[in-house]
């Protein structure tokens, strides 16, 4: 190759470069592409790719060349430890150890520290690799553009740190002593170290898988939002559905552009009780505040140490705990029937009138505010599903401007991919 | 004058206020005593305040849509939303094509005019799909150009007199602001009412959106 042409192949490797980075995922079937710009002939010619059909690749013989120059994949075999083998040389390190017992403080000594030295090496490998790991979620993998790379990165990571976290689980402590053939108080300093080490690396892997995760589910909805907007465009063009406001109905209206409102409870009411940019604007704060049943108070008594070292011998303490159990359960109970209503609304009030260890437990009125609070609390910690609430509000008497609130209805639904 | 005099009337003239184009109004309709303000302004004028779900921008909406003259206001800008829902579509399509990526663009994505410019040159496809999108009437005044430059420059101009794009001093970044973000979801409001069948994808929204 003359000095132009490797320049020319060079710009094609460069214009090509995400093309490919996503052959590299390539197993049983070929990738596809058939918006490739003209210049992948060169890397055809230089074998990089193998196109098997017209718009369908495999990375062709001198793929891996390209792929070992540019440091692809680095981070696998680079960064992952063989766990088993590591295990396994500690094991044969640690048996030194307890043989050199016999012989002078300094081969001991020796011994401990290559020890030392082996636990250090294994930590600090791993710490890298989650490092990196993390450092790649946390840029949401912004060495590639698109979602689909994204998603492929996303899950090539995923798979390697659970791999890890699951190798790392299979040490136990009780593992690591069954290393030791006897009691052994220097030995036995190390194996608590190493298991307090292991411990931190998992918790730093959980952390970072669920990162991973979460990831994941922002580029699917990603996608989902593409798909659905593709799906539009070419139901548009198709002229399947005609966009015209004659068609709209004008009761519809207030749906289309009131669905978040501030200040006031939206005609079909959906007030998700957690979500700060509705449960802070919302009127049900103010309403459930002024029903002088509040939370706070509980959260305020317990946080007053004076208060607490009051109580502390009072019997009604038991009582309060032995209350806070019971509620706990009625509530527990209640939302596993929500849940094995399939989403059929629900009646606050009905339930609580139709459940008499409830209603003798705690008034109606402290039910509903708590299930408004404790659902929001709930939701949060799901991701699929929401819990809607729907206020039910009475006049005080006839003739009169004021209500209160006299139930909540609520079911559970998925929550929706895209929001407004 | 007030301090929010100008974001009241800007949200009065239905203007959407985002975190691209007014970060400091997004800012201060974010705290509890700014949103009050606003909103109490709105109501004299018989609107309220209205946010996207993650507050990225604002808006205001008619309070009684019984009143003809906001409920004319409404279709006429109902109207105008789905007239150019289409050619809106098709640029950012052609964008993202351009751009390498495959994520139709959300407020705050950008582009560069002379990456996305330089893709279309060297590609007949993409060079394909700008002149068939002068040929729309939203773009009509594109399509006597002669160079996919000037071709392009015309369409990045007029969608940023629509306020869907805007661009720094160099004129060559672009940013989607909170209006486009605001558009697609007037448009999907409607398509769940009137079509869900066309934005439902069970696959996509249910089980595959649930933590692994």
């Amino acid at each position: 190759m003359n000095p132009s042409e490797i320049k020319l192949l060079g710009e094609a490797i460069a214009q090509n470069a995400q093309f490919l980075s996503d052959l590299d995922y390539v197993e049983l079937d070929p990738l596809e592409r058939t918006d490739l710009p003209r210049n992948i002939g060169l890397l055809k010619n230089a074998r990089v790719v193998d196109e098997v059909e017209d718009g369908y690749f495999y990375p062709g013989e001198n793929y891996e060349l390209l792929k070992k120059a540019i440091g692809s994949s680095r981070y696998e075999a680079d960064t992952t430890p063989d766990i088993a083998e590591w295990l396994e040389r500690l094991s044969f390190y640690v048996a030194n150890f307890f043989d050199s017992l016999s012989n002078d403080d300094d081969a001991v000594t020796n011994h401990k520290r290559q020890i030392y030295r082996h636990i250090r090496q294994l930590e600090s490998k791993l710490n890298v690799a989650i490092r990196e790991a993390d450092y790649q979620v946390s840029n949401e993998f912004g060495n590639v553009k698109t979602i689909e790379a994204k998603t492929r990165l996303s899950q090539h990571y995923l798979s390697i740190t659970e791999s890890i976290l699951g190798r790392l689980s299979r040490i136990q402590f009780s593992n690591l002593t069954g290393l030791l053939p006897y009691p052994n108080s220097d030995m036995d300093v190390v194996m608590v170290e190493l298991d307090k080490k292991l411990n931190r690396l998992r918790g730093y892997l959980r952390t970072v898988i669920l990162k991973i995760q979460k990831l994941n589910i922002s580029f699917r909805k990603i996608e989902a939002r593409t798909k659905k907007l593709n799906r539009l465009l070419t139901a548009i063009q198709n002229k399947a559905i005609e966009l015209d406001v004659e068609f709209v109905d004008v009761n519809s209206l207030p749906q289309i552009f009131h669905k978040v409102e501030l200040n006031g409870i939206i005609p079909v009411a959906h007030f998700n009780a957690i979500s700060p940019s509705v449960y802070e604007e919302s009127r049900f704060r103010d309403i459930a505040s002024k029903l002088k049943l509040n939370r706070e108070q509980v959260k305020n008594r317990e946080q007053n140490k004076d208060y607490v070292a009051y109580q502390e011998d009072e019997p009604i303490e038991q009582a309060e705990d032995l209350f806070e159990v019971q509620f706990e359960q009625e509530k527990q109970v209640f939302v596993a029937y929500l849940f094995n209503c399939g989403g059929s609304e629900i009646s606050l009030r009905d339930y609580w009138e139709s459940t008499s260890s409830l209603s003798t437990l705690v008034d109606v009125r402290s039910w509903l505010y708590e299930m408004v609070n404790w659902l929001g609390e709930l939701e949060q910690d799901m991701d699929s599903y929401e819990f809607k609430l729907l206020l039910i509000k009475e006049p005080v008497c006839e003739k009169t401007d004021v209500f209160i609130v006299s139930d909540v209805k609520t079911q559970f639904s998925n929550k929706p991919v895209q929001h407004v | 004058m007030r301090d929010d005099t100008l974001m009241i009337r800007q949200l009065t003239n239905g203007q959407v206020l985002c975190s691209v184009t007014a970060p400091d109004a997004v800012a201060y309709l974010k705290t509890e005593i700014g949103r009050e303000s606003v909103d109490d302004a709105l109501h004299y004028q018989g609107m309220t305040l209205a946010h996207s779900e993650y507050q990225d921008y604002w808006y205001a909406v008619y309070n009684d849509l019984n009143f003809k003259p906001d409920a004319s206001a409404i279709r006429r800008e109902l109207q105008h939303v789905f007239n150019t829902t289409e050619p809106f579509l098709s640029f950012m399509k052609l964008v993202m094509e351009a751009s390498g990526e495959d994520q139709y663009p959300d407020i705050e994505h950008d582009f560069y005019f002379g990456s996305v410019l330089s893709t279309i040159e060297n590609n007949d496809t993409l060079a394909n799909d700008l002149v068939k999108l002068t040929s729309k009437a939203f773009f009509k005044k594109a399509s006597n150009r002669s160079t996919h430059s000037e071709r392009l420059r015309t369409v990045v101009d007029l969608m940023e007199s629509e306020g869907i794009i805007i661009s720094d001093d160099s004129g060559s970044h672009y940013t989607y602001t909170g209006k486009l973000a605001y558009h697609i979801a007037l448009v999907e409001r409607v398509l769940e009412i009137q079509v869900p069948e066309l934005l439902d994808d069970v696959e996509d929204e249910q089980g595959s959106l649930e933590l692994a």
